[in-house]
């Protein structure tokens, strides 16, 4: 049988450039591209600033970082080009994806210090599928630029995406969870609509943190971990997962049990080794580092995972979810109100039969309220929800049941009181 | 109705029943049962029927307790036979002129009724977002709008009134010193400066109490004065200047807050007769004024306290008194409204513990009372 070898022509269909974007991006995340690429040139010598304004016609991402050279400028827009290894913008698709997922054009302009040149680079949906050239792309070089200057700006016309304010919390939210290790060492001003995104910080019980390590097969991983009541949606717990400083995933229950719940362990989680998506929203979990780490973690974090045992019941009368020390309170004309009041410290669990408004001093300062007596409407849940302080009243036996000063959680969702 | 005729019925619990009336008050005053039961079905779902007849309530309950007053204070206070006769009759008026509003409409089964529908209709006029934590924060804050209401009671009126009084205190030539004073060591927050701080309360308390200029500061302070008077300790003054400076920043927030309430409140009506059906939106309105009716009523039918605990519970010791100089050895457990009922009763005499012991099936009469 005969055969010949044939060469055809597999440039890409022009298409492909609007066509990346469609990779079930989130805002976030397509932004988050763009702060990586920047992240990726900065310098060792300052902090790098990264401006990003989002306005109703156009989104601008700057930063002041070392710049593009010529070269690197011109082949930013080559797919899957990237000399980037071990940083954040590997696989080279970063700007395109996330540009044509927020509009239909974008601008690059870069410019190194002490070179005196710009580099411009211009792209737009419509004028690409009508008349773009592969081997001829329009690629700008401007003279006599300020020679101080250094960093890279990109501005995305005609957007896709409808911009809400609502939606620009949530950006400057996720930033401070995306880009919080960068921002607290100090490496990364991020600056949103012109003021800085602070990093996320979570509320730990006891502002207690430990830290581990592990080496597993092919990887190592470290991080910190503590332990946090959990909120109305009890699946936020777990990890925030970083690779190269960079955020990967969130809530990250690798190695943990499902269903936590009341004391949720929760950390961040720094991986080396283990393959990542070429979306970076994830680790390969069929990977054998992956399975190693996490057999690891499971062994380590099982004795940390008990349930506390639930004492007592009442009504939810006021939301919240806190965790602090009995206190004892006898707000009757029985009680001597100079020695009571003198026993509540800021933060306590004031146990009482129930509450009495001259004992408002003490009502504030506690960080919990729980009655033997009445339902949603009585004072203590009336009071407690004015102050917005957790509480469950008509428990019926807290008094007899609590013992003053021991650590209790309290659940102001559900009703509940936990032993600590 | 909506209501099941089964939470209409006379209620076998009611979760803020410290002093036991439910143990004692069906026994000792049996019409109260079928009281309940025939004015139930007509206030429970109709909030503007539940106001007229709670205002009944509390008008018939001050002319009952000034008559009883009166008539205690003509009579032999040194008579056991006398002191008995006004606690029954205070009992009598507690029972049927407070108990119904207070705690078996308050806080029984139909509250709760009111309370749950109202979470759940809350659930169905929110706008359903993908954040699970987002959607449920929004429920918890309308179901504390809503159970909160416009309406302050007596925790919220005492910190409003305490950020009146300190800020005129602070405009006060007198008193602005002490209290800048007072503030440094508040904000160390420390038990160990209590007396100090207390100290300066006690020169500021001097000026207020006698200084013409002092009338606004003195009619803010009005709460805490009259507890002053009650407990014969000046602490619940202290205490309020204390918190009025130490949550100073708070309480104008709250101000604020309850400011806004009412437009606050009527923006959720309005989004929930967007939402829901005209049906749903009737009953959610019919369990919010509702709720706002029990925690009202509440304060006002709780202003009796005051004039009545200090003198009923002072004849419940005059009682003791007697008993114990008949040497009776009366064993000590605090008390409150049924004192006789559930206590005093076992050291009586024969033929009073019997009085007291024999349900009394007269029908309450403002008349005879």
């Amino acid at each position: 049988m005969d055969e010949e070898v044939k060469y055809i022509d597999i440039t890409p269909h022009r298409s492909i450039l609007t066509k990346i974007s469609q990779t079930g991006y989130s805002i976030q995340e397509a932004l988050a591209e763009l702060i990586d690429n920047s992240i990726d040139a900065r310098t060792e010598e300052k902090t790098l600033t990264v401006e990003v304004t989002i306005d109703k016609d156009y989104i601008l991402v700057s930063d002041d970082g070392k710049g593009m050279s010529e070269e690197q400028a011109a082949k930013s827009i080559r797919l899957g080009f990237s000399e980037k290894k071990q940083q954040l913008g590997e696989f080279g698709l970063g700007l395109k994806t996330s540009t044509s997922f927020l509009g239909h054009g974008f601008t690059l302009n870069t410019t190194q210090r002490g070179l005196a040149q710009e580099y411009s680079l211009s792209y737009d949906a419509d004028d690409w599928l009508e008349s773009g050239d592969w081997y001829k792309y329009p690629f700008t070089i401007r003279h006599d630029t300020d020679l101080a200057a250094s960093g890279t700006k990109v501005e995305i016309r005609k957007l896709r995406v409808q911009i809400t304010d609502k939606l620009l919390a949530s950006i400057r939210e996720e930033f401070g969870l995306r880009f919080g290790p960068f921002i607290q060492n100090n490496e990364l001003k991020l600056v949103f609509n012109s003021s800085p995104c602070p990093p996320f910080v979570p509320t730990l019980l006891y502002n207690k943190k430990s830290e581990f390590s592990f080496e597993f097969e092919g990887g190592k991983a470290w991080g910190w971990w503590g332990y946090q009541l959990s909120g109305l949606n009890q699946s936020y717990y777990g990890f925030h997962t970083y690779r190269r400083g960079r955020l990967v995933t969130i809530y990250d229950k690798i190695g943990l049990t499902p269903n936590q719940d009341i004391k949720q362990i929760i950390g961040d989680l720094h991986i080396e080794g283990i393959p990542i998506t070429h979306d970076k929203k994830g680790f390969l979990k069929s990977s054998a580092e992956y399975l190693s780490l996490e057999k690891e973690m499971r062994d380590y974090f099982k004795p940390f995972e008990k349930r506390p045992k639930r004492v007592l019941a009442g009504y939810a009368a006021s939301a919240g979810k806190v965790s602090g020390t009995v206190r004892k309170i006898n707000m009757f004309m029985s009680g001597d109100m100079e020695v009571e009041m003198a026993k509540i410290e800021r933060g306590d669990i004031i146990v009482t039969e129930m509450t009495r408004p001259h004992f408002l001093l003490g009502i504030r300062r506690a960080g919990g309220i729980i009655t033997d007596l009445g339902g949603n409407l009585c004072h203590a849940a009336i009071v407690a929800r004015e102050f917005n302080i957790p509480a469950v009243v008509g428990t019926q036996t807290a008094t007899t049941i609590l013992q003053d000063g021991q650590k209790i959680i309290l659940d102001g969702y559900g009703g509940y009181i936990y032993e600590d | 109705m909506r209501i099941d005729p089964t939470l209409l019925a006379f209620p076998r619990y009611i979760p803020n029943d410290l002093e036991g009336l439910l143990l004692f008050y069906p026994v000792k005053y049996p019409p109260i049962v079928s009281d309940f039961e025939e004015i139930a079905p007509k206030i429970a779902e109709d909030p503007v029927a539940f106001r007229e007849y709670g205002d009944k309530m509390r008008d018939e309950l001050w002319l009952a307790f000034e008559k009883i007053k009166g008539y205690y204070e003509k009579g032999d206070q040194s008579d056991l036979n006398f002191l008995l006769d006004i606690d029954e009759r205070f009992g009598k008026i507690y029972c049927y002129r407070f108990w119904i509003v207070n705690y078996l409409m308050a806080d029984g089964p139909i509250h709760e009724f009111m309370v749950d529908n109202l979470k759940n209709l809350i659930h169905k006029f929110i706008d359903v977002t993908d954040d699970v934590e987002e959607f449920e924060q929004k429920v918890v804050r309308v179901q504390r709008d809503l159970l909160q209401s416009d309406y302050a009671d007596m925790y919220l009126t005492s910190a409003l009134d305490g950020l009146k009084a300190y800020e005129l205190m602070q405009k006060h030539p007198r008193l602005s010193e002490i209290v800048a004073e007072a503030t440094k060591l508040i904000d160390n927050h420390s038990h160990l400066n209590t007396e100090e701080i207390n100290t300066f309360w006690e020169d500021a308390f001097k000026i207020i109490d006698n200084d013409e200029g002092a009338a606004d500061i003195r009619n803010a302070m009005h709460m805490p004065l009259r507890q002053v008077k009650m407990r014969g300790t000046m602490l619940p003054v202290y205490n309020m200047l204390t918190h009025a400076v130490e949550f100073r920043e708070e309480n104008i927030k709250l101000a604020m807050r309850h400011g806004e309430m009412t437009s606050i409140i009527d923006a959720y009506k309005a989004k929930a007769k967007e939402e829901l059906t005209q049906d749903d939106y009737d009953f959610f309105i019919v369990c919010y004024e509702q709720a706002r009716n029990f925690a009202m009523y509440k304060d006002v039918m709780g202003a009796i306290d005051e004039p009545l605990l200090p003198l009923w519970f002072g004849i419940h010791r005059q009682i003791k008194e007697i008993l114990m100089s008949r040497g009776i050895t009366i064993r000590h457990r605090p008390t409150g409204p049924t004192a006789v009922l559930a206590h005093y009763v076992w050291y009586l005499p024969d033929e009073l513990k019997a009085r007291v012991m024999t349900p009394d099936l007269t029908p309450f009469n403002i008349e005879t009372i």
